[in-house]
């Protein structure tokens, strides 16, 4: 497994009146070739942010405050994405890495037809017109639309249809990376099937690693290979999907599994309190307050990132290093 | 013992000049007893406009909807006034569902204003102190605040501390859990089962979400473009659907656990095309269905018993014909 | 309320509004024992000087004394069509989007009419008939014209705020209808109001202004649109008199910057996604 993406002490904040609010903290995250990496967290954990930090698309008041992130090609040195500016940076959006925002189906110009849409993007990010033309029909194929789609509107597709072309369109320049920020969030359950089916498909069959972010542990269950779970700004467990559904280790990853109404009606607990958003986070280690293991200790300091076990990080105090291996 | 609520025949179209049959002809009652009724759909399916006719914000094309036996358009000042504080509503989005203009203790109190809920403002206090508590929230934490100063999982339940200050015998609960977080869901899920046991209230549980729907029980009732396809114990009929788009949807739930993955890849159905601007006489699943048969598209399956002869499990398909 | 865009707009305007209350009174100490006003008080087209600081005009007036005087003519005037204009325009644009339906298209299709009315023809017309003007007639008539943009606007949003669950909601908490309308709805429009009397006080101020540079306006108020009307056609620029052009033009910029001033701040007020700063509560 050859690393493509690495993303080193990567910390965002928000600007202030007077002063700076910690959102992200020193996220370090590796992506394999060939992956599904899922980025799972509630609403407010940051991972929508890791995500736009990641592509180099911070707006204020949002501020990169540390860190790099390497794209490390197949042929070529790593770059570091964070220093790209301008067309560089342009050049390698889309062409290496694709990214599909949330609610981006909704965002579609409702006065272009999808073929005008997917060309302007794609002249937009260097392909001559031509080419263009050629590759969104063979970027429609590929996910099973049928070539009169290019001639619609589109309110005159499903929302299914919709999050297709914007999938095409984000493939038609093969890139090495696809980032996807809750892709079927607003889609039906069947809906959502076809859709997680055909990135699982593109991934295979084309090769492109996908970073997949949602909110919702069934979709990571069903096509991730590996899941980062982030939580208040922090990835407090990563590790091969298998194990961290069957073996979790974090406590908040135990217990966020735990609380998923499952298939035979238990009765489950939601967890105690509530997620701190940037302006409460608290000391030590974030999820301290909400813990059911809490020692003096996660009060005050953060947990460093442990390898538990053979790729599987947890950032708990409950796993040390110098303790050697718990288990 | 008369019904709470019987829904008879409903139907509701939009548009003039191409009518969009957003719900065609659904029956369905709920007993006296508190009882949890999940209706479940996709988007287009009419579900919401099924939960907006039962409120009263809409009225049906046809049909009727009696709430212990009177039409709920009854234009009788007194019983609508009871009706309103006996049926209530849980919205989906916490945030927009207060004005973001006012405190959030205001809708509660407006309940207790117009409902007439205490005799004095200390009692006022103190009852809605009382409700914000039953919900697990700290008054202290909530009043005064703005709906932008707090979360989403705290917004939602104000919305439940609400229904504990009005007690309705019913609520018409719109997709509750779908935009809370995971880790709050369970919580509002157990608070409306709590709502059930412990002050006999019913609920008609919309979602389009099976696996709450599968949580909380009850009895489960999926429609199809505005159609009952299926309804019977959730439980039953999530473990074995007849329907085909039941079968379907069931299987379509992403199980959180990576060894139940789906097996079968699903292929793209033909985009179902607008049925409204083609015969309405059929099985409207016709065009996606593995086991469509001539006649489904020639006539409208009933709702039948289901093939078990379990009186409360019924399916509308012509692969159960044979059945009375 | 430590917007800034909100602070210097109020600042600036009350600054305005002062100079417009005490112009007069600055004009007449400027010039005791004279009155600066009087046509033919000073020799015509005077260049600037220390005591006539943007020269006189064309009718021997002392233009600065001038500027001074005709700043609350012209502020009134806006003020009064602002607020005729906003009145109509909320009264038309709520019903239509409240009842909807026939009353919803009726009321669209007048509000069109007038929008497309060709009003310079219509103050041709009255300038036959009506030989004395008065800031109240002036005010009127441009606010009459005025409200379709307002109409529009409210209308929207009514449209928009009627859908909104929390209106459910109250009505399923036993609000009636009046009680919606004036607590729920009408706060949400607040800030289109204010938008509205902003741009309906600042167009109608340079309604008058263009129609003074036509010579349909009315001949006998001051205003600084009168001025700039008659800068133009006079030609001021052409002798170097340019302050006479410029400092009329200047005020009305500052006025309307002002009220743009304090409706961006609203905004930001009200809508905190607007804001590139946070708040840290």
């Amino acid at each position: 497994m050859t690393t493509i993406l690495r993303v080193r002490d990567l910390s965002v904040g928000l600007t202030g009146r007077s002063s700076i609010i910690q959102v992200l903290s020193n996220v370090n995250l590796e992506v394999e070739e060939g992956e599904i990496l899922g980025v799972v967290g509630e609403s407010g954990c940051g991972k929508s942010t890791l995500v736009v930090a990641v592509l180099n698309l911070l707006e204020l008041p949002q501020m990169l405050q540390a860190g790099e992130v390497e794209f490390i090609p197949a042929d070529g040195k790593p770059q570091d994405l964070l220093k790209l500016t301008g067309d560089a940076l342009r050049q390698f959006r889309w062409r290496k890495m694709a990214y599909i925002p949330q609610g981006s189906m909704n965002a579609l110009n409702p006065v272009l037809r999808v073929r005008k849409q997917m060309i302007e993007t794609l002249t937009q990010h260097g392909m001559a017109e031509r080419e263009a033309d050629e590759q969104v029909q063979l970027a429609l194929q590929m996910v099973h639309l049928k070539q009169d789609v290019l001639d619609l509107y589109s309110h005159e597709l499903s929302g299914g249809m919709r999050q297709r072309v914007i999938i095409a369109t984000a493939i038609s320049m093969h890139p090495v990376i696809l980032i996807a920020d809750e892709p079927t969030t607003a889609l039906d359950v069947v809906t959502q099937r076809l859709i997680l089916q055909e990135l699982a498909r593109i991934c295979r069959e084309l090769g492109i690693t996908i970073i997949l972010v949602s909110h919702d542990m069934g979709v990571m269950a069903q096509i991730a290979d590996r899941l980062a779970v982030m939580y208040a700004g922090r990835i407090v467990e990563i590790g091969a999907i298998n194990e961290v559904f069957k073996s979790s280790l974090h406590p908040y990853t135990q217990e966020l599994i735990a609380s998923i109404p499952n298939q035979s009606g238990e009765h489950v607990e939601g967890l105690a309190g509530e997620a701190p958003g940037p302006w409460n986070y608290p000391p030590g280690c974030r999820f301290h307050p909400r813990c059911p293991s809490v020692m003096e200790i996660c009060r005050q300091q953060v947990p460093p990132s442990v390898e538990q076990r053979p790729a599987h990080w947890v950032s708990c105090h409950l796993f040390r290093k110098e303790e050697g291996s718990n288990g | 013992m008369g019904d709470l609520l019987a829904v008879q025949n409903i139907t509701q179209v939009f548009g003039t000049r191409k009518p969009t049959f957003a719900v065609d002809d659904v029956s369905f009652r709920m007993p006296e007893t508190a009882s949890i009724v999940n209706l479940v759909g996709e988007s287009g399916s009419g579900k919401s406009t099924i939960a907006r006719i039962i409120l009263g914000l809409s009225r049906p094309k046809s049909g009727e909807v009696t709430y212990k036996g009177m039409s709920i358009f009854t234009r009788n000042g007194g019983w609508q006034r009871q009706f309103r504080c006996e049926c209530q509503a849980v919205f989906q989005d916490p945030y927009s569902a207060y004005n973001p203009f006012y405190k959030i203790e205001r809708v509660l109190k407006i309940s207790i204003r117009k409902f007439k809920l205490v005799n004095n403002p200390p009692e006022a206090k103190a009852r809605i102190e009382e409700s914000l508590r039953a919900v697990d929230l700290r008054p202290e934490e909530i009043l005064g605040k703005y709906p932008h100063q707090l979360s989403g999982g705290q917004r939602q339940r104000v919305m439940l501390a609400r229904i504990h200050l009005i007690r309705p015998r019913l609520i018409i609960a719109d997709e509750p859990v779908s935009m809370v977080d995971a880790g709050m869901r369970a919580t509002v899920l157990n608070i409306l089962m709590e709502f059930q046991a412990r002050y006999n209230i019913s609920s008609l549980f919309i979602t389009h979400d099976l696996s709450t729907a599968r949580y909380l029980g009850g009895e489960i009732i999926i429609l199809y473009q505005g159609r009952i396809v299926e309804r019977g114990e959730t439980i039953r009929v999530t473990s074995q659907p007849l329907h085909p788009y039941a079968q379907l949807l069931i299987s379509s739930i992403p199980a959180p656990d990576p060894d139940k993955r789906w097996r079968e890849t699903l292929q793209f159905a033909p985009e179902a095309k607008s049925s409204q601007s083609q015969n309405r006489e059929r099985c409207l699943y016709a065009e996606r269905c593995p086991h469509v048969m001539e006649v489904c598209w020639k006539e409208r399956p009933p709702l039948r018993t289901s093939p078990s002869q379990e009186a409360s499990w019924q399916v509308a398909c012509h692969l159960y014909g044979g059945n009375s | 309320m430590n917007n800034a865009k909100l602070i210097s707009g109020i600042s600036l305007l009350s600054f305005l509004i002062i100079l417009a209350i005490t112009g007069p009174e600055i004009s007449k100490a400027m010039f005791p024992n004279e009155n600066a006003l009087d046509i033919g008080a000073y020799p015509r087209y005077e260049p600037p000087s220390i005591k006539h600081p943007i020269g006189t005009d064309a009718g021997g007036v002392d233009a600065f004394a001038l500027v001074l005087n005709s700043i609350w003519p012209s502020m009134v005037i806006g003020l009064l069509a602002g607020v005729t204009a906003t009145f109509l325009g909320v009264i038309v644009g709520f019903t239509a989007g409240y009842i909807g339906k026939n009353v919803d298209t009726i009321l669209r299709t007048f509000t069109d009419m007038v929008l497309v009315f060709p009003v310079l023809p219509l103050f041709l017309m009255m300038g036959t008939y009506i030989t004395h003007w008065d800031l109240f007639k002036m005010s009127l008539l441009l606010g009459v014209f005025g409200w379709p943009f307002t109409a529009r606007v409210i209308r929207a949003q009514v449209l928009s705020l009627r859908e909104r669950p929390y209106i459910d909601l109250v009505k399923l908490s036993g609000e009636n209808t009046f009680e919606i309308i004036f607590f729920e709805l009408l706060p949400g429009l607040l800030p289109y109001v204010g938008f509205s009397l902003a741009m309906g006080t600042v167009g109608a101020m340079f309604t008058e202004a263009g129609l003074q540079l036509i010579g349909l306006g009315a001949q006998n108020l001051s205003t600084l649109g009168a001025m700039i009307g008659h800068g133009l056609s006079r030609g001021v620029i052409g002798i170097g008199l340019y302050g006479q052009m410029v400092v009329p033009a200047g005020i009305l910029i500052l006025l309307f910057l002002s009220l743009n001033l304090i409706n961006m701040g609203l905004e930001e007020v009200f809508n905190p996604r607007l804001r590139t700063k946070i708040d840290v509560k």
